[in-house]
This record gives C-alpha cells, sequence and structure tokens, in this order.
C-alpha cells in the first residue's frame, strides 16, 4: 500500500476538502447506481479516460470516495471492498494496456476522518500527447475493446479535460488541439534543453537558470 | 529645445548630477506585451498622472514623447524640474528626477536645466510626505486600470542622501535636526493590487514614514503625516 509523506497527506487532504470538481480534479462516488466499483468494466474503462486526459493537460486527480447530495460534495469515503480492488499494479496494468504511450499514476489510499478514500493522481505526460488504443482488459481474458458509445476506449482517440463542463472528452476542437500540441512542444523543448543546460554548466558556461520575473524586468530596463 | 532632441543619457547625466528619484513599478509577473499597443501605454500614463500640484506626476506631454521598440518615453529640463520616464508594454515604469531642492528655482523657466546649488543639501518633509503620495496614486490609477494584474511592485529609492538634512517650518514640525547617514534610501513592496486601490494613502504613509526614519527621525507622528497628506488631497499644499 502507498505511503505517503507528510507534504503529501496536505496535499490528498486538500483534494477530499476542497469540496468542487475542475479541469484537473474528478469526483467520484462509491456507492448508488453510479458507484465507482473496478470490478464494471464502465468503471475501469471511465477510470483509463480520465487518467489519458488528466496526462494530456498535464495533470490531475480523481478521487473516489465522494458522494454529491443535493449537488454538495459529501465525502463520505468508499467501503472495504472498494478499497481493496483499486490496486497501483491492477489499475497501471489496465491503463496502460489501452495507453500509448504509457500515463503516470499512483494510486492512494488516505484517511480523512475515518473514512477511506482512493485517489488516483496522474501525472502530465512527459513526451508526446497520449492517445488511446483500445487496449484489452486483463479481467475480461482478453478481451480487446472497441465499443461505441460512452462506455467505450476508442482506438486513436486523444482525450482531454472539457473547459466547458468539468468532463473527460475526445479532442474535438482546434482550440483542445492547439492546447494538447502547445504542451507536447513546451515538453518537447524543455526536454532538450536540459542536457544542453547541463552540458553548459558542466563546461563552466553559466550559471544557466531560467530567469525570475524580477530578473526579466531588471534586463528589460537595462541601466535605466 | 525639447526634450524629445537631448538623449536619455543626457537627461540621466543632469539628473544624476546631484540628489535624485529613482521610481520603479512593474507588476509581480513578467508578460512582455502586457499592454497591448505604445499607444494604450501612452493613454495610460496620461490618464493616470496625478496633477494635485502645479507639476504633474508623471510630467507628459506629447512634444517630449519618444517612441521605442515596446515603450514610450518623456522627458525634460525645465530649470529645476528634472525628469525622464519610460513606459514598458510590460507595465513597468521608470522614473528618475532630480531632487528640485538641489536646483536653483527661477521664476522664469526655461528649457535647460538649472546647475546643483553649491550649499548644503537639503529635504523638505512637505516634499516628500507629497511625493510618495503623487508616486502611489500614480500607481493605484494604473492598478485601477489593471496594468498589473494581481499583484504589483514598487520600489522608491532616494540617490544622494548622505548628509542631507530634512527642512520644515520649525515651530510646527522639527525640533532638532535629521540628518541622513546614508547615501541611498530605498522603500520597497509587493502587494496585491486590490491591497494598493483601497490602500494607497496608508501605503504611501509608510514609504514617507520609512524615508524620515532613515534621516534619524524615529517614529515621526503618523497622524502628523496623515494631516499633511490630507492637505495634499485637498490641494491645501504648502
Amino acid at each position: 500500500m502507498q505511503q505517503n509523506a507528510p507534504d503529501a497527506n496536505s496535499r490528498l487532504r486538500a483534494l477530499i476538502t476542497q469540496g468542487r470538481e475542475g479541469r484537473d480534479r474528478e469526483y467520484k462516488g462509491a456507492s448508488g447506481p453510479n458507484s465507482y466499483l473496478w470490478s464494471e468494466y464502465r468503471v475501469r474503462a471511465a477510470i483509463a479516460r480520465t487518467c489519458m486526459a488528466m496526462a494530456n493537460i498535464g495533470g490531475g486527480s480523481i478521487v473516489i470516495g465522494m458522494d454529491k447530495v443535493d449537488n454538495q460534495w459529501e465525502p463520505n469515503g468508499v467501503d472495504e471492498e472498494a478499497d481493496a480492488r483499486f490496486q497501483q499494479d491492477v489499475v497501471q496494468q489496465f491503463v496502460n494496456g489501452c495507453a500509448d504511450p504509457y500515463v503516470e499514476l499512483t494510486v492512494h489510499h488516505f484517511d480523512h476522518n475515518s473514512k477511506r478514500f482512493v485517489i488516483i493522481e496522474v501525472l502530465g505526460f512527459r513526451e508526446l500527447p497520449i492517445v488511446c488504443t483500445g487496449g484489452s482488459d486483463p479481467l475480461s481474458q482478453g478481451d480487446v475493446y472497441t465499443r461505441q458509445g460512452s462506455d467505450s476506449l476508442r482506438p486513436g482517440a486523444v482525450y482531454t479535460r472539457s473547459h466547458r463542463k468539468w468532463e473527460t472528452v475526445r479532442v474535438q476542437s482546434q482550440l483542445e488541439m492547439r492546447e494538447l500540441l502547445d504542451r507536447a512542444i513546451a515538453v518537447g523543448v524543455q526536454k532538450w534543453l536540459t542536457p544542453v543546460f547541463g552540458a553548459m554548466r558542466d563546461a563552466g558556461i553559466g550559471p544557466i537558470a531560467a530567469l525570475t520575473d524580477e530578473e526579466q524586468f531588471r534586463a528589460q530596463r537595462g541601466d535605466l | 529645445m525639447t526634450s524629445a532632441t537631448v538623449s536619455v543619457d543626457d537627461l540621466l547625466a543632469w539628473i544624476h548630477q546631484a540628489g535624485y528619484w529613482r521610481v520603479v513599478i512593474h507588476p509581480a509577473t513578467f508578460e512582455d506585451d502586457r499592454i497591448q499597443t505604445l499607444g494604450d501605454c501612452w493613454r495610460l500614463v496620461e490618464e493616470s498622472r496625478v496633477g494635485q500640484r502645479g507639476w504633474d506626476y508623471p510630467y507628459v506631454d506629447r512634444e517630449d514623447r519618444v517612441i521605442g521598440d515596446g515603450w514610450v518615453q518623456c522627458g525634460t529640463a525645465l530649470g529645476n524640474l528634472i525628469e525622464v520616464w519610460r513606459f514598458y508594454q510590460s507595465g513597468q515604469f521608470v522614473h528618475h528626477f532630480a531632487v528640485s531642492e538641489d536646483r536653483e528655482d527661477s521664476w522664469e523657466r526655461t528649457r535647460t536645466p538649472s546647475a546643483p546649488v553649491d550649499a548644503p543639501r537639503t529635504l523638505s518633509i512637505f516634499n516628500v510626505i507629497y511625493t510618495m503620495a503623487e508616486i502611489l496614486e500614480f500607481t493605484r490609477r494604473l492598478a485601477h486600470r489593471d496594468v498589473f494584474g494581481s499583484a504589483v511592485s514598487i520600489r522608491i529609492e532616494l540617490h544622494g542622501m548622505l548628509g542631507r538634512k530634512l527642512t520644515a517650518p520649525p515651530e510646527r514640525w522639527l525640533r532638532q535636526e535629521y540628518i541622513s547617514s546614508t547615501e541611498t534610501i530605498c522603500w520597497e513592496r509587493t502587494m496585491p493590487s486590490a491591497v494598493l486601490i483601497a490602500d494607497a494613502p496608508n501605503v504611501a504613509i509608510d514609504a514617507t514614514a520609512h524615508v524620515f526614519e532613515r534621516f534619524q527621525w524615529i517614529e515621526p507622528s503618523l497622524q502628523m503625516l496623515k494631516d499633511e497628506q490630507r492637505r495634499f488631497y485637498e490641494k491645501r499644499w504648502r
């Protein structure tokens, strides 16, 4: 089970206590007709889609154990069985079975006010945007899922988080595609620059570091 | 001779001959083109200048305007009033101006700088109170026009202060001599724009008290400073 450092604890606690969803934060309940049980394919597929979408926007979190009651999010937690099914290796294997390149994620089992929550934290992609491959589900003896409809994992789809409503959608607009490309360029440039800067430092050329805001203003005004 | 024909280097050389103020104001975060056009830059300064005294803070005149790559500038040398400012599209404002007490004043001001006086250096406490109020009011007006975004950084420097004496009508203000033991006095703050918009006069009082303390005037009466500042806002300045 994932052990959390103190700063990680405060971060995870904040994800629960903030009580509202965001583009990089999705709440899911663990009871009722829409309960998030790993044993159901729709849940596994939705988690995979959202993990890919979060990776494509720079990272985010799924908090399981939050129930919507009268338009308010109540932190009710998950029961033991639900908790036990969300295991790091199982979730990671399923998500990365339908993602290319891989998604970096961590499954946390977190206690808050004597209740257990499952929190899946996803990092932003390191190299290239994540594309859905459809994949196969080890829980279903290797079937390849190419279902249509909202439950499906569509091969070739690129998922993102909508700006209009906090939900996972396929990239369809020019704006969403541009955002994805901008992120890919930024990540690519950083990846290229890191070894260059390292080599310059090693050669005694430097110090090389990003200019702070104050340094940029100072450079702009020069001797004035 | 208009100041547009005088280079910024010449203006700065004149200003730096004796005591001078240097003001640097900018947003907390750097964005190269925060202000869309150079026309907008000029208009923002023009509309935000403070005209409580006979001389606006800052001095704005289209005849003395200089346009650069990403900035507008204005400067003048009119008797003991010598100044130059530059406003960048990033929202950065830099202003140098002479300590007027160091210059010979004349009713017949000409478009040439007056020479520094050859006398012990002084600084009027009213000039400090009013100038601080003008700088902070100008910054507040820019903040109100959303030039800085969420936070603004302000730096006010006084140069050539070593050995300088504060002056004021003795019967009201000063019971002893207050002399600076510091060559450069610097006051600096970074604050949310909303705070500045709501509280600029009190921020100006903080800056004023900071300067006076560097003249060995420990804990000047804030009420006296506020009373004098109010006279300034009401144009009942001395």
